[in-house]
């Protein structure tokens, strides 16, 4: 069975880039424009294996999504994938619970190569 | 204030109203400018998509159609060598009847000499019986004119007529014999022609094993053609898939020229509150509560959120700040 991993983010294009590349690699793929969606979807019983996440998002940004999803999902790793450079916001994230970080723009083999580094058995 | 004072500063307004206008266009073609390069990336991943989706049906089509071909062409191949085996039976088997026609016309050498032995034999065997008939006839008669005298005589005639009866059936047993031998020539000839009908078919099974030979190798041929066929769309593929996941992972600069076209669309908003602020406060200059366009640039520098921005706002103000040395892939 395929593994599903959820796509957080503002941006179509990187919504729609991911979901391409992660879906040749045969994963399935789930998405949200902001936090607050994200965490209804989950919140409604979505169960992803993954979740990908921006910081800078309307709404509910990232970190306050890592804040808000942890407590319901303990052991899912969480990346995040931004433009983001700032070491004291990694730090923070590193902190809330953040299986690690991505700076845009990601190639293709360098998501895939991560992705396959922290869900094992895909 | 004087009135060239008064004159400077009603200029002030009016360029200051034109400006802040000029930098809500600006701020117009900026976030434009955002919001197209986004929608044409999103065509192009779109078409990217459609290219990879039919590539795929493409190459799932020829998959199933390769191995289908591939399949039928082995079997065929397979067939054909079943039958190369049927007729290497089939020569071995027309060797051993051409050894045992060989065999066959030895004996009928042998026979046929025999045979002529044996006409010689009843030739003689007929001078003979004529003889001895011959002379028990006269025997008889020497014995009739010997009369009582005679009487042995004549009992020896008799037996002599006797063993030429004798002498008569053995010739025709012998007769019945050759004409057995003949018989068995006659049947001794049926494989000779036979040798004359295999030598025809022997070229006949040679061109045919020509032919299966040529259709088991072009079988096989067909065979490897499909599956390097296979080989060589699944290698195309694949680099296709690669080359595709290459050109996404680039399309996300439009995130980060967005994000930056952004900020510069703050910076352009700033300027356009400061020049908003001073057409309505130039009239009544206060001098302490003036707004400092260098806080703002300031301000502009702490929402970047890109090492890049800051080098660049850095290096136009004529200050070095390095470049990130963070990884830009890092697991916690």
């Amino acid at each position: 069975m395929a593994k599903k991993i959820l796509i957080v983010d503002d941006s179509p294009v990187i919504i729609m880039s991911l979901k391409q590349t992660l879906e040749m690699a045969s994963y399935e793929v789930l998405t949200a424009s902001d936090g607050t969606e994200a965490l209804a979807s989950i919140k409604g019983g979505i169960r992803p294996d993954l979740i990908i996440t921006d910081i800078n998002m309307p709404h509910m940004n990232g970190l306050d999504f890592i804040k808000n999803v942890r407590p319901l999902m303990r052991f899912v790793p969480i990346l995040i994938l931004t433009t983001e450079s700032e070491a004291a916001k990694r730090e923070e994230a590193k902190k809330l619970g953040a299986t690690g970080w991505i700076v845009k723009p990601a190639q293709g083999p360098d998501l895939l190569a991560v992705v396959k580094q922290v869900l094992p058995g895909a | 204030m004087d009135q060239k004072l008064e004159k400077l500063i009603h200029r002030m307004k009016e360029d200051s109203q034109e400006l802040a206008e000029y930098l809500a266009v600006l701020q117009g073609q900026v976030g434009h400018a955002a919001k197209e390069s986004e929608q044409e990336i999103l065509s192009v991943i779109k078409n990217l998509a459609y290219i990879r989706d039919e590539g795929k049906v493409f190459l799932d089509v020829l998959h199933k159609q390769s191995e289908m071909a591939a399949k039928i062409a082995l079997h065929k191949a397979n067939k054909v060598k079943d039958n190369e085996k049927l007729l290497q039976n089939l020569e071995s088997y027309q060797e051993y009847r051409a050894k045992q026609i060989a065999e066959d016309v030895r004996a009928i050498e042998k026979e046929l000499s025999e045979f002529h032995d044996l006409f010689e034999l009843t030739a003689t065997i007929e001078d003979i019986n004529e003889q001895t008939n011959l002379l028990a006839l006269n025997a008889g008669v020497i014995a009739a004119k010997a009369g009582s005298q005679g009487r042995a005589f004549a009992v020896v005639a008799k037996e002599l007529q006797n063993l030429s009866k004798k002498i008569a059936l053995a010739t025709s047993s012998i007769e019945q014999k050759v004409k057995n031998i003949s018989s068995t020539i006659k049947e001794s000839i049926n494989p000779i022609i036979d040798v004359a009908r295999s030598n025809r078919e022997k070229k006949e099974l040679d061109v045919l094993y020509e032919g299966f030979a040529d259709a088991s190798n072009s079988f096989n041929e067909l065979s490897e053609y499909f599956i390097t066929i296979t080989d060589a769309s699944n290698k195309t593929m694949e680099k296709m898939q690669s080359d595709i996941i290459g050109a996404l992972g680039h399309m996300q600069f439009q995130d980060v020229l967005r994000q930056q076209l952004e900020h510069i669309g703050l910076g352009l908003k700033d300027l356009q509150d400061y020049f908003n602020f001073m057409k309505n406060n130039i009239s009544n200059y206060d001098a302490d509560n003036w707004n400092v366009l260098k806080d703002k640039i300031n301000k502009l520098r702490e929402k970047y959120v890109m090492q890049q921005q800051r080098v660049v706002h850095d290096r136009v103000l004529g200050k070095n700040t390095q470049q990130d040395s963070l990884p830009k892939v890092e697991l916690f």
